[in-house]
């Protein structure tokens, strides 16, 4: 005779998995598995059809490779910029480090819209970005930045920034300041101690920055489409235009899949190496970790 | 760590606040913009007034939109925190199997491209016959609101141990007992914070809208984005800086409730 | 509160955990009586907890029965079994003030508000902390939230109470007061505890029994006294205590040779039949100068160490064939003290030294 199934702590958390299991089935995994599908079936039985469309024509590809440009440049821009900032950040104490965490957070947390109308305004023809070059004399006539990428580029870089200073600021929080000291202690000279005990132990919240930063700016819609003038497309631009201009759903959902394997292919490898989940303290969770979930 | 003065340092600090100025002052700038007394958009403006708020709040269509946004936002938040909580109770504490997949699962919204996404929702609602109404908008961007909440509560969950909820049962509490009278009151600043940046998110979400929401249920991000396509006036200055001013005042909220709950978890041993 | 109850009796039958191909716990057979004060001691990973996991209901044995009161409650859920347990980190809950606390169980049982308040402020004054009830966990020190726990665990009389290393977390001196309190509160109580601990001797004062463990296994149950006296094997008579322990290589009569070459006069060496016969030797066992003289044992010795600790001088000694002994001679003034470089004779009657098999 079996024993009825023992009771345990665990097993009564488990069930309340399925209802937020179900929900993301339904409307995350499903409309996802919907894109591969009609990406797979234009009209006349399953087939790669739509994505030999999609590579005869050299616009998908010139587009996927200026995506993988921006997004690549972006990101090394962001670590580039962002890196002496979170040092500087995490060594700041009491009310400074508060005003510093708030300056990133305002932006982290303010939508791509506006963030995108500031920087429009910023570089139209007769915007501050040209007044004050004008009056430097550094130019004589106006720039058009909006069609030379510039605002693209400065526009992405400023959305894209919190999302790379705050996973380095949360590894560099965790660097036990006195292994530095240990380090000093047994003679390695400042620039040793910086760059094989500080540089390495802040190597997780660097990986973790650049996937997140080069995740999130693969797929930018809202930025390119403002910022990027009639030079520049991005997928997410293709995909919208393919779909709800040319209303050519399989061209769009093989579009859409190239992004989502792309993309998903990244995820999996971030997870991989990034994070391991073990016990952190607790921290507000405002700062680092929805640093991963936001985006 | 004391430091003395040194030049390479005080580089650093110059560059660091430089750059933060960099990312606030856009944002800021809006605000003088929206006072702004030209019919054109000008930065300085040359003369100040408040008549494109007074458009702003005179406009039908931005009352509505405001309203959609609330009427969207609420549910959403709602919705990203029963689900966002229940799923990382199950995962933290319910020894599953498969819990790294799982977990994945629920944080992965927030990373796939929102566009792919909304070209998956859009012929499912159509399907379903739910597009263009409220309920579109609130379930496909309850979708990409979830993971904060997911994340917001996981991280609190793993800073306490799951002796205190051991401890309840041990004391006589059953399953709702334990989860009433000492796992929610444990996670609540989290799922207080999950559910604020939840409903910020769904404030500012454009992209699902815009596939989802029709001319009566858009919300405020699609009307801001329809009008800039097409003029370029001071009332969406005056629009974006009362959403800055809203988002502004919720952040502050939630860093008051994240300071006062690390408070008390730390004085936890 | 006053009046003790009946302490359940408690009985473990082939009890064992695996996880996978993981074996936590091998199958274990204990019998604990009514009112009994037991410990379990061991390394970490030895399944002390695990053990006590089962108790509690945390964890799911994969075979065996956990029997109280003769009553099988594998499989029950914790908030059913009645079991009170006090663990490490305290789990007090930090939203709850220390009166919440302490009337958490009986809320949980539908006590009346009246003599939850009642029994609530009896209960804090027995680890006196009845003027505390107002304060929240996080205002009380370590000690005193760990009479809080007490109270709590206390409070609703179980049967049978379990600790996980309750003063896990405190420092040394607190650590004796709190174990005084534990033993007096045990008393008043009449509960069975089974108390989990590394620290050997905290177990040896406060239980009746001790159970050591290792890699899943029980190694040898007993009184303390009895467990250090007698130990099992080399791993129980290390863990417990100090001692010496040389391995014998051939064994006759009354005769024995260890595998440094020493010829020794032993009590009985019939025993020794065992893998790897081992004498096993306490340091204090081992007398130094002429109180040596005319044991069965007695060797000159080189002193290569001596540390005076609390009361006693701990000595490091050379034998000849290069065997080193540990001895523990009481400080007494005017006894003599031997510096390390100087020789002493060394020496133990046959009957002080045990041999071990395994």
């Amino acid at each position: 005779m079996r024993r009825p199934r023992p009771w345990s702590p665990e097993a009564g958390y488990r069930a309340w998995i399925i209802l937020p299991a179900l929900f993301m089935l339904a409307f995350f995994v499903i409309p996802l598995g919907r894109v591969l599908f009609t990406s797979l079936s234009p009209a006349d039985g399953i087939g790669l059809g739509a994505y030999q469309a999609l590579f005869r024509d050299a616009v998908f590809s010139i587009v996927l490779l200026e995506t993988l440009r921006i997004a690549l440049m972006v990101t090394l821009g962001c670590l580039v910029l962002a890196y002496p900032v979170a040092y500087v950040v995490a060594e700041l104490r009491g009310r400074w480090q508060r005003l510093a965490l708030a300056m990133i957070l305002l932006p982290f947390w303010t939508s791509a819209v506006i963030r995108s109308y500031a920087w429009l305004v910023i570089f139209q023809r007769q915007g501050p970005f040209n007044q004050v070059l004008l009056g430097l004399g550094v130019i004589d006539r106006p720039l058009r930045p909006l069609n030379s990428g510039l605002a693209l580029d400065v526009g992405m870089l400023h959305i894209m920034l919190p999302f790379m200073l705050l996973p380095l600021l949360s590894a560099m929080w965790r660097i036990d300041r006195r292994l530095l000291l240990a380090a000093s202690v047994l003679g390695a000279p400042p620039w040793r101690q910086f760059v094989h005990v500080y540089l390495r132990l802040s190597l997780p919240g660097v990986a973790a920055g650049c996937a997140l930063v080069f995740i999130t700016s693969l797929g930018f819609y809202i930025t390119p489409a403002l910022l990027g003038g009639s030079g520049t497309m991005m997928v997410s631009q293709l995909i919208y235009q393919q779909a709800s201009r040319l209303l050519n759903w399989p061209l769009a959902s093989a579009s859409g899949s190239v992004l989502l394997i792309l993309t998903s292919v990244l995820f999996v490898l971030y997870q991989r190496i990034g994070q391991p989940r073990t016990a952190r303290r607790a921290r507000p969770p405002v700062a680092g970790d929805v640093a991963e979930g936001r985006a | 760590m004391s430091r003395a003065p040194h030049l390479g340092w005080r580089l650093a600090t110059i560059f660091t606040w430089l750059l933060l100025l960099f990312l606030v002052a856009p944002i800021v700038m809006v605000v003088p913009l929206s006072f702004s007394g030209n019919s054109f958009l000008e930065f300085p403006p040359t003369s100040w007034s408040t008549r494109w708020y007074a458009a702003f709040a005179g406009s039908l269509d931005y009352r509505q939109a405001v309203m959609n946004s609330v009427i969207v936002g609420l549910p959403v938040a709602l919705l990203s925190s029963i689900f966002g909580t229940l799923a990382a109770i199950a995962i933290e504490r319910g020894a599953l199997p498969g819990r790294r997949i799982l977990a994945a699962l629920f944080v992965a919204p927030a990373i796939i491209p929102q566009m792919v996404l909304a070209i998956g929702l859009y012929p499912l609602m159509v399907q379903v016959g739910l597009i263009g109404s409220f309920p579109a908008v609130i379930l496909g961007q309850t979708v990409i609101c979830t993971p904060l909440v997911f994340l917001a509560v996981g991280a609190a969950l793993r800073g306490y141990a799951p002796s205190y909820e051991l401890a309840a049962m041990t004391l006589g509490a059953g399953r709702w007992h334990t989860f009433w009278l000492v796992t929610f009151p444990m996670i609540r600043p989290a799922v207080v914070i999950g559910f604020i940046l939840a409903f910020t998110v769904s404030f500012d979400e454009l992209i699902l809208a815009m596939f989802l929401a029709s001319p009566t249920t858009r919300t405020m991000p699609r009307l801001l984005w329809e009008q800039l396509t097409y003029e370029m006036t001071p009332t969406i200055a005056a629009a974006t800086a009362s959403i800055l001013a809203a988002t502004g005042v919720l952040l502050l909220v939630a860093a008051w409730v994240g300071r006062r709950s690390t408070v008390r978890l730390d004085a936890a041993p | 509160m006053s009046g003790a109850t009946e302490g359940a009796s408690l009985r473990y039958v082939a009890v064992a955990k695996r996880y996978g191909p993981l074996t936590a716990l091998h199958p274990v057979d204990l019998s604990i009586a009514s009112g009994e004060f037991f410990a379990m001691i061991g390394p970490s990973g030895s399944g002390k907890t695990t053990l006590l996991g089962i108790t509690a209901g945390f964890v799911t044995p994969s075979q065996g029965q956990v029997l109280v009161n003769g009553r099988d409650i594998v499989g029950e859920p914790p908030h059913r079994r009645a079991v009170g347990m006090v663990f490490q980190n305290y789990s007090l809950f930090p939203h709850m003030t220390v009166a919440e606390n302490v009337g958490f169980p009986l809320r949980m049982r539908r006590v009346k508000r009246a003599e939850i308040a009642a029994r609530v402020q009896a209960a804090l004054a027995m680890v006196r902390m009845g003027q505390m009830g107002d304060r929240l966990p996080a205002q009380l020190s370590g000690g005193q939230q760990q009479r809080v726990a007490l109270a709590r665990a206390a409070v609703y009389r179980p049967a049978l109470l379990l600790m996980d290393e309750p003063l896990g977390a405190l420092d040394k001196n607190l650590r004796e007061e709190m174990q005084d309190e534990i033993r007096r509160l045990q008393r008043e109580l009449g509960a069975t505890v089974v108390y989990v601990t590394h620290d050997q001797q905290e177990a040896a004062t406060l239980a009746d029994r001790v159970a050591i463990l290792r890699n899943g296994r029980v190694e040898q149950v007993g009184p303390p006294h009895e467990i250090y006296e007698m130990p099992a094997n080399r791993f129980v008579a290390s863990f417990l205590g100090e001692a010496n322990l040389l391995p014998l290589e051939a064994t006759q009569g009354e005769r024995a040779r260890t595998a440094g070459g020493l010829e020794l006069a032993v009590a009985t060496s019939d025993a020794a039949s065992g893998p790897e016969p081992t004498l096993c030797l306490r340091p204090e066992n081992v007398r130094l100068g002429e109180a040596a003289a005319g044991l069965g044992n007695a060797w000159t010795a080189t002193v290569l160490e001596a540390v005076h600790i609390a009361g006693s001088i701990r000595y490091r000694l050379q034998l000849p064939g290069g065997t080193v002994l540990l001895a523990r001679a009481p400080a007494r003034i005017g006894d003599p003290v031997w510096q390390a470089g100087a020789t002493v004779v060394a020496g133990w009657r046959p009957a002080d030294a045990v041999i071990l098999l395994a």
